[in-house]
């Protein structure tokens, strides 16, 4: 699981002065749960997930995944995690099989093990016909399966999707979304990020709204419905951006 | 034609350009710094052409001719060489050639291996690189020029760098002599001098020019053949190497780092559960393959050429010149020589893609990269320079070095020095895959998506940030500028012979180089410009414990510049300047106007630039010792001569000190000022010195003034309980004058961060 308290990460802009990207926020996402984070471009998704990641250090505030400190021990971190983002890439010059054995390698997978595990991952996300296509030929979908089989190889207890279905047809998307599901089904806890509403009101059982670095309203998307008074969460997002301060107000009180 | 879109294209594209980086680098910063950067780096390379003495054994002394002279008393007699020439020549005499000849008459007329081996032996027992052997006393008749027996017969062994270069500098001496001779033949009455009008004299003049000595010398070589070929190799074979180990690297370096942060697939690699330095030495580990690769690939590549090439056309000669094929064993070691040379190589290549964001950018850091490994790379061929402990412990130049060594077969020479050349070696690598790890872990470098530089910005944060004090950068600027006026004023002024014009040049020129640009500065920089120059404050203890404490390091210091002198020995040319020097400044009126330009005068300069802007420009960083070092590199760097900036930086980090402990400049010009008083007064003792105090201070055996062991002992042991106190544990900058300014780190500051990241954190990061 994932604990994230009051978790700050600056950056300075063009002219040297501190700007918050991700200005403390906190939450927890649990097992066997979907936490979605939600928000527009630049709101401060992909920071967040950076810095369970390990690939940024928080300015300020802690995120302990599955019981390790991100900037204590980020190897454990790294370990525990599986990570699939638009900006994680895979190799042009390696194929789909060789790029998950090298991740799985680089996991201590036994050599026997992985391979059998290789197999049966390809399988099920129905990615046999590909294992010998170069990372250059692939599709963006076949590159999308070839990075989710990566982080899922080590059977990680935790998942973090980043936009994961940028650039995706509806067609892989759907594929994506099953295989969230069928992750939420065996225990894993998972974080998905996107900016599309739809998604996340599908997938996910609890969710973040983040804006400008902050998360302006937190709940189970029922819980968020009901406290804003729309019919779906879009309509909820359009609210919340129109009145930020009123959301503020109401996540300090408590939308729980 | 539409000109007005002609104009917007041009105006876009001029914009688009001028906020690039690497095109404001190339074009505007690059030109201005590199020649300025060249020049300084010859400057330091120059101390390295230091020509060693070579010995000659001469044998029968007595049977050349009185006039004209060959020999002085003690070296080649006058105007057969500069005076630098002959001072550069020893002699050692033997009347009788009766006794060398009847010994080794074998060698000398037959081909004795053994025997050559043998008398090559005797000669280096005696000291000797070259002999020079008088077999019969010498004719001086016409008719000398018909005979056709050689008069001086030379016994060298060319695959000895020494001896080759005896022989050398002695056929130079001879064809002089031999002018001489030949001038005497034809005007017996002459002074000495050639006459021009005189025809037959000249023909025969002409024809003794072609070939100048030859008919009056033969020569002897003892080496080996293989040994011969083995020496024209040594030097161009780690050349080589070294180059195609650089291109090999560099390549797949860019590719690796700055090829796969712009393919998005670093971001994948960090996220792995595989540790930032197992990442970086696997990266080395395939860079290095890649450059062994390319560099036995190009060997092998250049020998079959080569081989075809020469025994198919008429290029013999060239392969003359190199004396045949490179032997099996020097082909073994350039192997084994890729190793090091790639490791090397491919650490540096890495880190300098390391840095960069895009594969685009890494390309254009070769140029650096090779600016400074190219002169490490020339100084091993520099005639003059050895395998020695100050040469070892240069990176590239101590590898290049040991394998020549090896090819040449001095394997004494070499388990000398192959721990130092190692230790350098891993020490080298080690730097530079800590500072890839530091830039993998750089989020400023993995995720900065925009590379634009507006120079409009820059400025104006400049002058934004003037209220609180300097930065990095800043301090980095002053530095180089102060380095770029050091260098132009060395190459455009000559120093002045009389010591009025001597003292005011010192003066102005310390004045103008170093305090006006770091003055300039401060005012533009900061609005309190006493307290960036920590001039606001003072403590009469503090003072009083530096002039103790530069008092006290005067033996520890004067000891350690003993052994840099030894380790890297400073050039003829240098010494002869320095000599030069000594000669003004004894033409001075008195102690007190020596004193305020060698001491007062570059203390409160150098002062105000270093330990007061400059220092206080990097504690911006927050680490005080980061600072320290920066500040006494870019000290030492100011002084020019390499001897001179090592010895410079250990003061400059005790003035560092000083100056964090104490945050008052004061303290530092009082130390710097008694530290340069105190040397001066030790030189001029003989002078000026007071008589009687034999227990305090007293003659070395060397001839040097200096304090007596006994006081030296006590004033090192308060000198270190000094130190201690003044690095005492819980030294805390008290109220750091400069801002830690919050913004994108520049180069230096993310090199000083880099730094920082060495020293265990104090700070507590969550």
């Amino acid at each position: 699981m994932i604990h994230v308290r009051r978790l700050t990460k600056s950056y300075a802009d063009a002219e040297s002065r501190q700007r918050p990207a991700v200005d403390g926020i906190s939450f927890d996402a649990m097992p066997g749960r979907v936490f979605g984070l939600l928000g527009p471009n630049g709101a401060g998704k992909t920071t967040t997930l950076r810095i369970l990641g390990t690939v940024l250090k928080p300015t300020s505030g802690t995120a302990i995944v599955n019981g390790f400190n991100v900037v204590d021990h980020p190897e454990h971190v790294r370990r525990q995690m599986g990570y699939v983002s638009v900006n994680t890439a895979i190799y042009d010059r390696m194929t789909a099989w060789e790029m998950v054995y090298f991740f799985g390698r680089l996991n201590q997978i036994d050599d026997g093990l992985l391979r059998q595990q290789i197999d049966w991952l390809f399988e099920r996300l129905q990615m046999t016909a590909m294992r010998d296509t170069l990372g250059s030929r692939m599709s963006t979908g076949m590159k999308q399966k070839v990075s989710i089989a990566r982080a899922l190889i080590h059977d990680p207890p935790v998942l973090v999707f980043d936009e994961a279905t940028s650039g995706l047809d509806v067609l892989a998307a759907r594929e994506l979304f099953r295989t969230v599901e069928d992750m939420k089904s065996r225990g894993k806890c998972i974080v998905y990020s996107s900016h599309i509403m739809s998604e996340v009101e599908r997938l996910c059982d609890r969710v973040a709204i983040m804006l400008g670095g902050r998360v302006v309203a937190q709940g189970t998307v029922p819980e968020l419905l009901e406290t804003w008074g729309q019919r779906n969460l879009e309509d909820v997002f359009y609210a919340i951006a129109d009145q930020p301060e009123l959301a503020r107000e109401i996540a300090c009180g408590g939308v729980r | 034609m539409n000109w007005t879109n002609c104009r917007l294209v041009f105006r876009r594209e001029l914009v688009d350009q001028m906020r690039d980086r690497r095109t404001l680098f190339t074009v505007f910063v690059m030109p201005l710094l590199l020649y300025p950067i060249l020049g300084a780096l010859m400057m330091q390379l120059a101390s390295f052409f230091r020509e060693h003495p070579t010995t000659v054994w001469v044998v029968g002394a007595e049977n050349l001719p009185d006039a004209p002279p060959l020999l002085d008393a003690e070296t080649v007699a006058t105007g057969l060489a500069s005076d630098a020439g002959r001072r550069l020549i020893r002699l050692q005499i033997d009347d009788s050639a009766t006794g060398f000849l009847q010994r080794w008459a074998g060698v000398l007329e037959q081909e004795d291996v053994a025997g050559r081996q043998k008398l090559f032996a005797e000669m280096r027992k005696r000291g000797a690189d070259l002999v020079a052997i008088v077999p019969r006393p010498m004719v001086m008749e016409h008719s000398r020029l018909l005979d056709e027996q050689p008069d001086v017969l030379l016994v060298f062994d060319s695959s000895n760098d020494n001896s080759r270069v005896a022989a050398q500098r002695w056929q130079f001496v001879m064809a002089s002599w031999q002018q001489r001779l030949l001038t005497r033949l034809f005007h017996p009455q002459g002074s000495g001098e050639p006459g021009a009008d005189d025809s037959a004299s000249g023909e025969n003049r002409a024809e003794s020019s072609g070939s100048p000595v030859a008919g009056l010398t033969a020569s002897l070589d003892l080496a080996r053949p293989s040994s011969a070929r083995a020496a024209s190799w040594s030097r161009i074979l780690p050349l080589l190497v070294m180059v195609w180990c650089l291109t090999g690297a560099f390549y797949p370096a860019i590719d690796l780092c700055a090829g796969e942060k712009e393919r998005g697939t670093l971001e994948t690699l960090l996220s792995s559960p595989a540790s930032r330095s197992e990442i970086a030495i696997g990266k080395l580990g395939s860079v290095m393959v890649f450059s062994i690769a390319t560099a036995l690939l190009n060997l092998t590549s250049m020998g079959i050429t080569a081989a075809l090439f020469l025994s198919s056309s008429g290029f013999s000669g060239a392969a003359g010149m190199l004396q045949g094929p490179p032997t099996v064993s020097a082909i073994g070691l350039v192997v084994l020589a890729t190793i090091p040379a790639s490791a090397l190589f491919g650490a540096f290549s890495l880190a300098a893609a390391a840095f960069a964001r895009s594969s685009k950018e890494g390309q254009y850091y070769l140029i650096p990269l090779i600016m400074v490994t190219m002169p490490l790379m020339v100084i091993p061929m520099l005639p003059s320079v050895r395998l020695e402990m100050g040469t070892s412990l240069i990176p590239v130049t101590g590898v290049m070095l040991l394998f020549r060594n090896m090819i040449e077969g001095n394997w004494s020479q070499v388990l000398m020095y192959i721990g130092p050349v190692t230790v350098v070696c891993i020490a080298c690598c080690t730097v530079a895959i800590r500072w890839v790890v530091y830039q993998f872990n750089s989020e400023e470098i993995l995720f900065r998506p925009s590379e634009r530089f507006a120079v409009g910005n820059w400025i104006r944060q400049m002058f934004r940030t003037r209220d609180v004090g300097p930065s990095v950068g800043h301090a980095v600027m002053c530095g180089v500028m102060i380095l770029i006026l050091k260098f132009g004023s060395g190459v455009f002024v000559s120093p002045s012979q009389d010591w009025n014009g001597f003292a005011s040049q010192t003066f102005i020129l310390l004045l103008v180089t170093i305090c006006v640009p770091a003055m300039f500065m401060t005012v533009l920089l900061s609005s309190k410009p006493l307290k960036t120059l920590m001039l606001d404050r003072f403590s009469l203890t503090h003072a009083v414990l530096a002039v103790l404490l530069a008092i006290c390091l005067n033996p520890l210091l004067g000891w350690f510049s003993g052994l840099v002198m030894r380790l890297y020995p400073v050039s003829d040319e240098l010494t002869h300047m320095a000599a030069g020097l000594l000669g003004v400044v004894d033409s001075a009126p008195s102690l007190l106007a020596i004193l305020f330009v060698f001491a007062v005068a570059p203390a409160i300069f150098e002062e105000l630039a270093f330990r007061g802007f400059i220092l206080n420009s990097f504690r911006s960083l927050s680490r005080p010792m980061v600072a320290v070092v920066l500040t006494s590199v870019l000290f030492g760097a100011a002084h020019g001569v390499i001897q001179q900036s090592i010895i410079a930086f250990v003061v400059g980090m005790v003035l560092g000190v000083i100056a964090i402990r104490t945050n008052s400049l004061l303290p530092c010009i009082l130390f710097h000022a008694t530290h340069n008083g105190l040397s001066v007064v030790l030189a001029r003792w003989d002078q000026y010195g007071i008589a009687g105090i034999d227990w305090l201070i007293q003659r070395a055996p060397d001839g040097t003034w200096g304090f007596s062991p006994l006081t030296a002992g006590v004033m090192s042991l308060i000198a270190g309980l000094l130190l201690a106190w003044f690095l005492r544990p819980e030294w805390k900058p008290a109220g750091s004058v400069g801002n830690i300014v919050a913004g994108q780190p520049g180069i230096a500051r993310r090199i000083s961060l880099w730094l920082n990241s060495w020293f265990p954190s104090r700070q507590v990061s969550r």
